[in-house]
């Protein structure tokens, strides 16, 4: 008890220093000082959620991140060889590769990059007065509500921007490589603005990975804005290494008639926390958020997601699918918002969780808030073992144990990998799967 | 091809099977009848490798090996087959792979190449044509939304694929209307040849009209009582298992 005293009297100011020193001295700022400094005010006036807070009630992500540095000292860049081998199959056309948030040109492939299609880093859009980048970025995340935004725009030194013009169908897949390459214990504060403009439509895969050896802490902030009818899906891939820290906050805007589709697959990290938050903004709009997270060890994977239905007519179908063995932690925390206004709201959340091993734990909270009469939401929360009838059925048709297992829990999973409509990456998906159970 | 020897098992503390002897060569049809209770699906379970089942006695032999050290997939790989009373459903889980993974399992264990797709294919087609399985139901996932009789079906048909040294069939009449149960049972028949053998496990005598036993016996209270051949059935059939139980009484005094 005594020792958590501690922590919090002296260890945060030091951070709290740490961070205004750093502010002080860093010289390849964003072109927007003051959208910084408020954002560094917002930090030193707030600070990090408390432990008691609910929404952190399981993980100690404050903790973590007063132990990082918030000097980024990069690794000798990854060699081709390296990127090439993080490449998908059938995803190589189109590569964007970020080493420690900043965009790599040299490592990078944009050959095939269609007309209509901006990828840019992101403190260059901002300083050549890009209308939407300045319109959007930092306006959808909110640093004023979130340390860990407040955190990534103050420290912020770029970033990258992915703009498609309206009626743009982008048909090669776009995949952004995203590695965190450090010789330190780095606090790394990568950034992403999406801005997809009315009617047109991308579909972007990510992979997340840490090269280094070290025990880094990705910050990452991901912006998304969806125009009127455009059509987006994003499969992120989390597989950060067991010694990296990651907080992802994910917010997203969307127009009439849109549709915005996120898969996340959590196969590694020592703690992953998903702050992810959904805001279907106008009518129509038909938000899907899935997601497996595959955990061993000592992993501790927190799931927070919010959709929040503001407007009438707007669907979202939310499924979530934990397999936990080891002495691995997973938190679900889904908040679906529906407001007064938003009649004729269907929402749908599902959680599952299969525990593998005995000492694996799962904590799970829907939390419905619905202020509209005319609606339809329903979630369901299931958490279990392995079905032994179901092992025994499939081991008396000659399949050993850990094949028995593994086929089904790829079909536990198969709730959210079958809705990937790309075959290729599904199979990648699956295989992945396979090879963590 | 199957020696049971002195088996007994237990359940949760609970004897179940106190004393089972069987011999069983091959190419022949076994019945096992006997009325609710008596053991007769523990002794399918015991067989097939269900760990529920504590084996306290005796010994098994199959086609000369030790049966009973070996794990359930062992047993299947080496040629034993379970039909299941109440098969399964494995949601998620497509019947195509599910068939594919456990003949190319089985087929991996005997050092034999797997199947290619076209070729899995054309086994497919020819094997669901004997137990007029819809091409439909290997579409879906096993056994979920299946009807009885189809879930019936599916056993038989997985067996044609996997093609057993011995089928254990544990009341797979049970729930059967009159067609499916002649479609299992062509199915079955189909089957038989010199060198495979059954045990037919069930409550009643209807099914062996369809698939004839070369023998049958009583199992009552974890014990085979009676042996004899198919006629044994027939007079099951007409004066129940009472009479059977009187003369055990008798025999006791």
């Amino acid at each position: 008890m005594n020792e958590i005293t501690q922590t919090e009297t002296i260890a945060i100011p030091m951070l709290e220093q740490r961070l205004m020193d750093r502010f002080a001295t860093e010289d390849t700022r964003l072109p927007l000082p003051e959208l910084q400094r408020r954002a560094l005010s917002s930090f030193l006036e707030n600070g990090f959620p408390k432990t008691k807070s609910e929404r952190y009630k399981y993980s100690p992500f404050r903790n973590f991140a007063l132990e990082q540095d918030l000097v980024v000292l990069p690794a000798e860049p990854p060699d081709a060889a390296t990127i090439a081998s993080l490449a998908l199959p059938e995803m190589d056309d189109l590569v964007v590769v970020l080493i420690n948030g900043t965009y790599a040109p040299h490592l990078s492939k944009l050959d095939a990059l269609p007309n209509g299609v901006n990828i840019e880093p992101l403190a260059d859009a901002l300083r050549s007065g890009n209308e939407q980048a300045l319109r959007h970025f930092d306006r959808i995340a909110n640093p004023s509500e979130d340390a860990f935004v407040a955190i990534n725009t103050a420290l912020l030194t770029d970033g990258l921007l992915v703009q498609v013009k309206a009626s743009k169908m982008v048909e090669p897949i776009l995949h952004i490589v995203n590695v965190v390459n450090v010789v330190n214990d780095a606090f790394v504060q990568p950034r992403m603005l999406v801005v997809v403009d009315s009617g047109a439509s991308i579909r972007i895969v990510e992979s997340r990975i840490a090269l280094s050896a070290t025990a880094p802490f990705v910050n990452m902030v991901s912006e998304w804005m969806i125009a009127e009818h455009a059509q987006v899906s994003y499969h992120l891939l989390q597989d950060v290494g067991e010694d990296t820290k990651e907080h992802h906050t994910l917010a997203s805007k969307q127009e009439t008639g849109s549709v915005f589709s996120t898969n996340v697959l959590t196969l590694s990290g020592k703690a992953v926390r998903n702050n992810q938050n959904y805001l279907p903004n106008a009518e129509f709009c038909e938000t899907n958020l899935n997601a497996v997270v595959v955990a061993q060890g000592n992993m501790h994977v927190d799931n927070a997601t919010f959709v929040d239905h503001a407007c009438p007519n707007c669907a979202s179908n939310e499924s979530y699918k934990h397999i936990l063995g080891g002495k691995s932690t997973g938190v679900f925390n889904g908040k679906i918002m529906v407001r007064q206004d938003a009649q004729k709201t269907n929402a749908y959340q599902s959680n599952k969780t299969i525990l593998t091993s005995d000492e694996a734990r799962i904590y799970t909270k829907p939390e419905l808030e619905i202020y509209a009469d005319d609606v339809k939401c329903s979630h369901g929360a299931a958490t279990g073992k392995m079905d032994n009838e179901a092992l025994f059925y499939l081991r008396a048709r000659g399949l050993n144990e850990a094949a028995a297992k593994k086929m089904l829990l790829i079909a536990f999973a198969g709730d959210v990998t079958g809705k990937i409509t790309l075959e290729a990456l599904r199979e990648d998906w699956n295989a992945r799967i396979a090879d963590r159970i | 091809m199957l020696e049971i020897q002195n088996l007994h098992a237990a359940i949760e503390g609970h004897e179940i099977l106190r004393g089972v002897n069987l011999n069983i060569q091959p190419g022949e049809v076994h019945a096992i009848m006997g009325p609710n209770g008596s053991g007769k699906s523990t002794l399918a379970s015991v067989l097939a490798g269900r760990e529920e089942y504590e084996v306290t006695e005796g010994t098994v032999l199959f086609d000369g090996q030790t049966l009973l050290e070996m794990e359930p997939d062992e047993r299947a790989c080496e040629g034993l087959f379970l039909a299941f009373q109440y098969p399964v459903e494995l949601p998620g889980v497509n019947m195509m792979t599910f068939l594919r993974e456990s003949v190319n399992s089985v087929r991996k264990y005997r050092s034999q190449e797997p199947l290619s797709g076209a070729a899995f294919l054309k086994f497919i087609k020819e094997k669901q044509a004997m137990v007029e399985m819809k091409e439909s139901l290997t579409n879906r996932a096993v056994n979920e939304g299946f009807s009885g009789g189809e879930k019936k079906r599916n056993e038989i048909f997985q067996m044609a694929l996997l093609e057993p040294k011995l089928a254990v069939l544990d009341e797979t009449d049970s729930g059967l209307d009159i067609d499916a149960l002649r479609i299992v049972a062509n199915g079955v028949n189909a089957l038989r040849d010199a060198k495979r053998s059954f045990l037919v496990i069930t409550h009643y005598q209807r099914l062996l009209e369809y698939i004839v036993p070369d023998f049958v016996h009583v199992l009552v209270n974890g014990r085979i009582v009676k042996s004899g051949t198919k006629e044994l059935a027939l007079e099951l059939e007409e004066k129940g298992y009472d009479w059977i139980k009187e003369d055990l009484a008798l025999e006791a005094v």
